[in-house]
């Protein structure tokens, strides 16, 4: 991960973690995703959303 | 993060052999084109990486590293193609060897073989920009924004912020598909269940109302609001035992009988004339013969046989036409009761058809009887449709209805007293019966409206979930796309500012006020620059070549420097700067040197000039540097590295080969002579294309140099410097010893513009020219052994203050009091 990326994915963490909106473990699952070796998958970002949100099961 | 220590390299490239010691300092590789420095350069990249750069992606074709990165000579043995690269690891201090070859370039050797340097050699290897090359400089300043955009995000590894911008932006997409299947789903099960209600717009009043209606007929209490979780059927009993009964039709059933009862006539009548016709057919036994015989005589006639024979009767006729004309006549004969025939089944016909009826509105009212009536009911209505029946059953052939003329003539739809008795009872017991079926309708209706209603809440709760997750997916992606446009912004805006501060500083004689405009805007990155104050432009409109060059070397740094930070240890700079002007390079040498000074720099040229201002500049020393002179396929470059320039001519004269020896001093004069001519600002004759003879400097510098040393003794005299006037006697002593020996060597030394001449001489004839050069040369070096540096003239031309070496260990003042 480069330095930037680095810097991106720190304050995009914290912004969420920050978000009332947003569940804590959402934010950090989503932060997960987002720095897998094999790149984010947008199909299991949505199911994150979607379990988050109560809208599917785990 | 590494730096450079050693480097071994074996048939790579064009390179047979050869060892570089770095030392983790900057180095500089200089020699003509086609000499092999970018061997070099690639050996780096390819201990490193794995990979060469120039063998490898577009426009390479059908060249491949395994195939063409060996020597020529060892183009099928890819196994002795390697490099060995010793490091120090930045952060550690720890050291190691890297050795790849190109036969199984994806691996390497490390020794030692510790996690963390391993660890630190495949971080360098994720760093291919820390070798720049011309090309990658164009990519960053005469390119379309576009592709600029591409080049500087893959430099700054921004990739992966777009494709984590992309994967969040596809999951809102994924998200909002789902919340238009759950927003569909709610508007077709509020639409079901409207359609229920039948009411064009979802009013909770009159939903309640609905429901509380049809409660109330079943003896339910009544819902008093509307709400999510209310079950409308709470209390029906979903499995009733008892019969439904409708008495709306159950009195339809009995009126329509008691009609069909009471409205004899089209019957009758039907009937009356079935009767009439019956009647006069009478008793006339021709007409009945031929009625009842035609169609056994219509057959007869086409079965007639050649032999005259009866078919029927086996009687024989004369001939097969007399009998036919006999059938004729018969059937002709039968015409009249052939119309009669057709007159019975059409009476026949009309009157079954209302037999029909009685029986289906009997069946009926039979049925209600059976279910609320009496046996006796039953039985009349029973027998009474048997009755209407066994009757149709008589009508449908004309043999059977001229047997039943005896009962039609008796009155056959005569209504039996006690069916209108039974009927009326039965209607009676009926109208004092309690309807169920608006009950039973009511409950039917509640039990569907409560599905829909349970369909409803759950499309509306899948619904209100979707949405919440697509407001989330949407969250998330807004502020990734703040955070990430705001990294990027500030990121822009640095390296903006390292920009224009790195250029200003090279070219602070004229562009001192640069300015560099880096804009992002949907995939494109466009780049702006100051030229003059003049208003800002892109960087090909109207700067030189020179300073584009130097623009992208800035750029380069700029964006290195925030890609990497504390890890920026080493850059390999490939013939980068080949056109900035020769004063912007000394100060694009102080750039580095202070700008970068935890950096490693390995910087080629093809240019002299600029690896003699890279020394005098002191970026490098002359034990850093390496130059290679020519090269040819079967030993690789040639190259001489300036800490060994008289120990080679040394090393030579005692090998007695005095060509070897002559050509090294030609060379090395050729470097020496015209950077020193620069630091002492010796006047050689200008020539429009550069062709000076080493004699045109040699001159120049003595006098120079001479001139120099008695304006020093004058300014030393004036300020009563005894110290300074010893020195300087002894410097003129020196001078004229060395002057003196070069004259008393004149011949030979003279001959240096004729290089073949030295070749031929004998070992004892050119010993004395090298010691007359190298005494002569020493005239002009600093005695520090850690300068060494030439001695110039500081001061701006015609007010020139001192004569000095870099580190001042020499230094005279040339003003005078």
């Amino acid at each position: 991960m480069s330095i930037i990326e680095d810097e991106v994915v720190k304050k995009y963490t914290e912004a969420l973690q920050q978000n009332e909106e947003v569940p804590t473990e959402l934010a950090r699952a989503v932060a997960e995703e987002l720095t897998t070796e094999k790149g984010p998958n947008s199909e299991r970002l949505a199911k994150l959303v979607a379990v988050a949100s109560g809208s599917e099961s785990a | 993060m590494i730096q450079i220590l050693e480097l071994h390299i074996e048939e790579f490239r064009g390179i047979r052999k050869l060892d570089l010691n770095l030392d983790g300092n900057h180095f500089a590789i200089h020699g003509p084109n086609g000499s092999g420095k970018s061997g070099v350069v690639d050996a780096i990249g390819f201990a490193l990486t794995g990979t060469i750069a120039r063998l490898t992606g577009a426009g390479t074709g059908a060249v491949s590293m395994q195939r063409h990165g060996p020597h020529v000579h060892k183009r099928d043995d890819p196994a002795a193609a390697k490099v060995t690269l010793k490091f120090k690891d930045t952060t550690t201090g720890k050291t190691g060897t890297i050795t790849r070859a190109i036969k199984n370039a994806g691996n390497y050797i490390l020794e030692p073989n510790t996690p963390q340097l391993r660890s630190v050699i495949e971080s360098v290897a994720q760093h291919p920009e820390l070798t720049l090359s011309r090309r990658e400089i164009i990519k960053f300043i005469l390119t379309e924004p576009g592709k600029r955009a591409d080049e500087v995000q893959a430099l700054l590894q921004l990739d992966a912020l777009d494709s984590q911008r992309k994967a969040l932006r596809s999951a809102v997409t994924r998200v909002a598909k789902e919340k238009s299947t759950a927003n569909n789903a709610l508007e077709n099960a509020q639409s079901s269940f409207m359609r229920h209600f039948d009411i064009p717009e979802f009013v909770p009043a009159e939903i309640l109302s609905q429901v509380n209606e049809r409660r109330a007929l079943l003896g339910l209490s009544p819902f008093t609001e509307l709400s999510s979780g209310m079950n409308f059927k709470e209390g029906i009993d979903q499995n009733p035992q008892e019969v439904p009964f409708n008495k709306a039709s159950a009195s339809s059933d009995i009126d329509a009988l008691r009609s069909w009862l009471s409205n004899p006539g089209p019957r009758d009548e039907s009937l009356c004339k079935l009767q009439r016709i019956l009647n006069e057919l009478g008793d006339n036994v021709t007409v009945l013969d031929s009625l009842q015989h035609r169609s056994f005589v219509e057959s007869g006639l086409e079965l007639v046989a050649e032999d005259g024979r009866c078919p029927l009767c086996d009687t024989a006729w004369d001939t097969p036409e007399s009998l036919r004309e006999h059938l004729a006549e018969k059937i002709h004969l039968s015409d009249v009761a052939k119309q009669l025939e057709r007159n019975i089944t059409d009476a026949a016909a009309q009157l079954i058809q209302h037999l029909r009826t009685g029986q289906a509105v009997t069946k009926s009212v039979r049925n209600l009887a059976t279910t609320w009536g009496t046996p006796q009911m039953q039985t009349v209505f029973e027998a009474w449709h048997d009755d209407l029946k066994e009757l149709e059953n008589k009508l449908t052939t004309v043999s059977s209805i001229l047997a039943t003329r005896d009962q039609l003539n008796d009155n056959p739809l005569a209504v039996p007293a006690n069916l209108m008795t039974e009927l009326n009872q039965l209607a009676e017991s009926l109208a004092a019966r309690p309807d169920t079926s608006a009950k039973r309708a009511a409950r039917d209706w509640l039990i569907i409206a409560a599905e829909r209603w349970t369909q409803h809440r759950q499309a509306n709760a899948s619904c209100d979930k979707a949405v919440k997750a697509h407001k989330l997916a949407q969250t998330l992606y807004d502020t990734y796309c703040t955070i990430a446009d705001e990294a990027l912004t500030n990121l822009y805006n640095e390296v903006e500012k390292r920009f224009s501060h790195f250029y200003q500083r090279i070219n602070a004689d004229d562009e001192s006020a640069f300015k560099a405009e880096l804009e992002p805007s949907a995939g494109k990155l466009d780049l702006n620059v100051d030229f003059y104050g003049l208003g800002m432009f892109p960087p090909g409109a109207y700067h030189s070549e020179g300073h584009q060059d130097g623009m992208g070397v800035c750029l380069y740094l700029a964006l290195v420097e925030k890609l990497m930070g504390k890890d920026f240890r080493f850059a390999v700079l490939d013939d980068v700067v080949m056109s900035v002007d020769s004063n912007h390079r000394k100060e694009f040498c102080k750039l580095l040197k202070t700008e970068f000074p935890g950096v490693q720099f390995i910087i080629t040229t093809h240019d002299p000039v600029w690896a003699k201002q890279m020394q005098s500049s002191h970026l490098i020393t002359k034990q850093s540097q390496i130059r290679f002179h020519g090269w040819n396929v079967d030993t690789g470059p040639s190259c001489e590295r300036g800490i060994d320039f008289w120990d080679k001519i040394a090393s030579d004269l005692a090998n007695d080969d005095v060509e070897a020896a002559a050509h090294k001093l030609r060379r090395g004069l050729e470097a020496e002579l015209p950077e020193l001519a620069e630091e002492l600002r010796a006047r050689v004759a200008y020539k429009g294309d550069a062709r000076y003879d080493l004699g045109e400097f040699q001159s120049a510098i003595k006098g120079r140099h001479g001139d120099w040393l008695k304006k020093a003794a004058a300014a030393a005299d004036s300020w009563g410097n005894s110290d300074a006037q010893q020195k300087i006697k002894e410097l003129r002593k020196a001078h004229s010893n060395a002057m003196l020996m070069q004259e008393k060597e004149s011949w030979a030394v003279n001959a240096l513009v004729h290089y073949n001449e030295w070749a031929t001489m004998s070992k004892s004839d050119f010993r004395p020219v090298v010691e007359a050069w190298k005494q002569f040369l020493c005239l002009f070096r600093c005695g520090n052994e850690e300068c060494g540096s030439w001695i110039g003239v500081s001061g701006t031309p015609g007010h020139e203050d001192s004569l000095r070496c870099r580190c001042g260990a020499y230094n005279f003042n040339l003003l005078a009091k």
